[in-house]
């Protein structure tokens, strides 16, 4: 048994949080700093920096987080933005990271940003507005999780060819989305086994993984397909034993060799030649 | 090209109050048996790790590295 990696989703969701939502994000600061809004972001930083220097400790090379959101309520344009606003709130976001990757940079370790709803790097435009904030930050890096793209409708395979240069971690996690004529994306303020979109145990939902372990395999990627467990319907004992063979069963044990070596006729720049005629 | 590593698991919705779930080496014994290879362990819970102390304490991060040597009576 092994540490994939340290996942740091509750104190990066601490470093930005937009007054909204202070209530109800309370919850994940120690007790003695809940009410103290300033305080609570103090320590949810150097939480995260922590989490480089034991990543560091640990032999690890990439960790996880939230990016927090200072503009999630803002996320539908109605009332209407005042200029300036998207781009004040990134600017601040950056500021308040910049540091924050400055010591994943000197511990080795990249610091992957889990775009999810709720988080003001919800997709692959925030994340771009916010790499250009921490100057293309070579440590602010992805962890790639399908489902949250399934429930708002983003092509998740593109995705990765976009992106596949930054995403170092990978939540194998499925998702289903299904409207109908009462709701959709938003989900009529319903349970989670209510919603249009909702999470599912892997195998259970849409998510294409033949095509996603394809894709990230045709990259190169080397870190670590880690089960996220949630699903609005299954017993989590069941999800948890059918996650491992599912995911061994998709990662590809890539090839070698070319499939056609079989057939090779060798080099030979005049053999070249004359077949092209020149 | 690579291959990529795994299964792993996200402990984080698996922790709970009752054994096998309620510290890291019991857990890990439960999901060893199911096959998986790899945990990915959340930094905020205090039955997995001490975070600041593993920050700062090669000597108690490198206990964690040798689990499976140093917990072993726990599986």
């Amino acid at each position: 048994m092994q540490i994939t990696e340290l996942s740091t989703h509750l104190q990066g969701q601490l470093v930005a949080v937009n007054p909204a939502y202070d209530i109800m994000f309370d919850g994940f600061a120690p007790e003695s700093l809940r009410g103290n809004p300033s305080g609570r972001q103090e320590w949810a930083v150097q939480q995260v920096k922590f989490a480089a220097l034991a990543s560091r400790n640990l032999g690890l090379n990439a960790c996880a987080t939230f990016s927090g959101a200072l503009m999630w309520q803002n996320v539908y344009p109605w009332p209407q933005r005042p200029a300036g606003l998207v781009e004040l709130g990134f600017r601040e976001l950056g500021k308040r990271w910049k540091p924050i990757l400055d010591v994943y940079e000197d511990a080795g370790v990249d610091l992957c940003y889990e775009v999810h709803a709720g988080e003001d790097l919800h997709d692959g435009i925030t994340y771009e507005m916010f790499l250009k904030e921490v100057n293309d930050h070579p440590r602010a890096c992805l962890l790639y999780d399908p489902s949250h793209f399934i429930l708002q409708c983003l092509d998740y395979l593109t995705y990765i060819d976009h992106y596949h240069g930054r995403i170092k971690m990978f939540h194998v996690k499925d998702a289903e989305f299904n409207p109908t004529g009462k709701q959709g994306v938003y989900g009529g303020y319903q349970s989670w086994l209510n919603r249009a979109g909702r999470f599912r145990s892997p195998g259970d939902g849409q998510v294409d993984f033949g095509a996603v372990f394809s894709k990230l395999a045709t990259y190169d990627y080397s870190g670590w397909a880690v089960l996220e467990w949630e699903c609005a319907i299954k017993h989590p004992m069941e999800g948890a034993a059918e996650g491992a063979p599912f995911i061994q069963q998709h990662i590809i044990q890539v090839t070698d060799k070319a499939f056609d070596d079989f057939a090779d006729s060798g080099a030979d720049e005049a053999a070249n030649r004359k077949i092209l005629g020149i | 090209m690579k291959t990529m590593k795994g299964p792993g698991v996200f402990l984080a919705q698996f922790m709970g109050d009752v054994a096998p779930f309620n510290s890291l080496s019991k857990i890990c014994g439960w999901i060893s048996g199911l096959g998986y290879k790899g945990v990915q362990i959340p930094s905020w819970d205090a039955r997995c790790i001490n975070l600041e102390l593993a920050a700062t304490s090669q000597t108690y991060a490198d206990e964690i590295k040798n689990w499976r040597k140093s917990w072993n009576a726990d599986y």
